[in-house]
């Protein structure tokens, strides 16, 4: 509490006072804390709770800078300018629909917040840990300065990075294929839902079906 | 006799690679601007994909389609059933309680890798929560004292610590993605493990079979929703227990 106000105060006094390294914590706090809070809105219905969840989530992370780090310098020089936005596109809007699926799984979570560290000049680490019925798992998000606002790149899950996963699999798939296959892929696989995650939300008690359910294509292997 | 000899010397020899050795594809070389962004953002200089070194990929394909069906057809409706039957507490509890039993482990690894903290934490926390905690079914040491659980370690993480490589990966009939050292790092394990002690084999094996089992119940949904997500779920989780494994290791 007291920190808050002292937060508080000090960016009344204006931004620039408030060094960074608290700025990006505070920005991290912010939008997880607003998270949260969704998720626990019984006043909503499950698809408005995951429309605001990832409505946050795209003020907290540059999804689109996500999308060039993930695909990697070797395989980004090889797109023409209507691959990448393509690219980006698709990749953006996988993101949002993983992320609104991970709310799914989600039930009375708590967050708790450690230090911020400056890892470089202008690039921070967030370190959260999220506490779950029988885990903690720790959230680590990884922020730039964009226009001196801190906002989000990537986020590791227990050390594995979101950026560096998907990049991984991009590696393996345009090792034998080329782009174009990959984009078709990519939207193919579309909003929908498999019937597994469906029986889950029925054992966790939500009622409500899931809109755009579509049987899985093609399994992995 | 001859396999076992060429079974021995690509073991001893990927157990050689020094634990860094990730290969990293080099890319056509930036020219624009906008390739500035890609070395802001490369840190360690691993930003790149994790190795790609696979192989036995043909053979951990197949076992991971294995795994796959056999959770889908068999692990999952049995974990469901159980979880309909038992009340998530009462299964939550009893995991809490498997994980008190691998105390030994967790404990011997802490030491072996000189971090006498952390094992006096394990240390604290194991006798509280036998005690107070009912036989580990409750966890008094971080309800009550704050004594947060400290990161398992494992002979795998032991021998990583030490310098030791991980090998390649490899997946494991049931058990799923690990990798050469840590596969090899579970047979220690297994007999630290009180479980493997009780009784006869097969009570044993039920009542580790039941751990599983158990853990199963309280995560359906996560594979699904990772297979959901990944371009192919395969690599997808090869990558990431290696990143999982090493973030570990430096932890």
């Amino acid at each position: 509490m007291i920190a808050a106000l002292s937060l508080a105060a000090a960016l009344a006094a204006g931004p620039a006072e408030v060094p960074k390294l608290q700025q990006a914590r505070a920005f991290i706090e912010k939008h997880v804390n607003e998270a949260l809070e969704q998720l626990k809105n019984k006043k909503l219905d499950q698809n408005a709770r995951r429309k605001r969840v990832v409505e946050i989530s795209e003020r907290m992370f540059d999804l689109p800078l996500m999308a060039k780090l993930s695909l990697g310098r070797a395989h980004w020089g090889k797109l023409d300018e209507a691959q990448r936005k393509r690219f980006t596109e698709l990749f953006v809007a996988q993101l949002k629909a993983s992320y609104a699926e991970k709310v799914d799984l989600l039930t009375d979570e708590k967050v708790e917040f450690e230090e911020p560290v400056e890892k470089s000049p202008g690039k921070y680490e967030m370190p959260t840990a999220v506490v779950a019925k029988d885990k903690r798992y720790k959230m680590l998000y990884k922020l730039y300065l964009r226009d001196g606002s801190p906002v989000a790149y990537d986020v590791e899950i227990d050390g594995i990075s979101v950026v560096r996963s998907y990049g991984a699999q991009y590696d393996q798939f345009l090792a034998d294929k080329g782009v174009e296959e990959l984009l078709a892929r990519m939207a193919g696989q579309g909003l929908g839902e498999p019937a597994e995650l469906k029986d889950k939300q029925k054992e966790l008690g939500k009622k409500e079906p899931v809109p755009g359910a579509k049987k899985e294509t093609g399994k992995g292997g | 006799m001859g396999r076992a000899l060429w079974l021995g010397i690509a073991l001893a020899s990927a157990l050689l690679v020094p634990a860094r050795a990730a290969e990293l594809e080099e890319g056509t070389p930036p020219a624009a601007a906008e390739f500035d962004e890609f070395a802001e953002f490369e840190t360690e200089g691993s930003t790149r994909a994790v190795t790609s070194f696979d192989p036995l990929r043909g053979y951990n394909r197949f076992m991971f389609r294995v795994n796959d069906k056999f959770y889908f057809w068999l692990a999952k409706p049995l974990a469901r059933g159980y979880g309909w039957l038992v009340p998530q507490p009462a299964r939550t509890a009893v995991n809490r309680a498997y994980t008190n039993l691998r105390f030994p482990l967790r404990f011997v690894n802490c030491l072996l890798q000189w971090k006498p903290k952390k094992a006096g934490s394990e240390l604290g926390r194991f006798l509280v929560n036998s005690t107070a905690g009912l036989g580990g079914l409750f966890d008094p040491a971080d309800r009550w004292l704050g004594w947060r659980a400290p990161g398992d370690e494992d002979f795998g993480q032991t021998m990583g610590r030490w310098g030791v490589g991980d090998g390649f990966p490899v997946v494991l009939p049931i058990l799923g993605q690990t990798n050469l050292r840590d596969g090899l790092g579970l047979t220690p394990g297994f007999l630290l493990n009180p479980v493997w002690y009780l009784a006869d084999f097969e009570t044993n094996f039920a009542v580790s079979a039941g751990e599983q089992f158990n853990y199963v119940s309280l995560h359906v949904g996560e594979y699904e929703s990772i297979k959901k997500d990944a371009l192919d779920p395969y690599t997808f989780i090869r990558d990431a227990y290696k990143q999982h494994r090493d973030k570990k290791i430096k932890d």
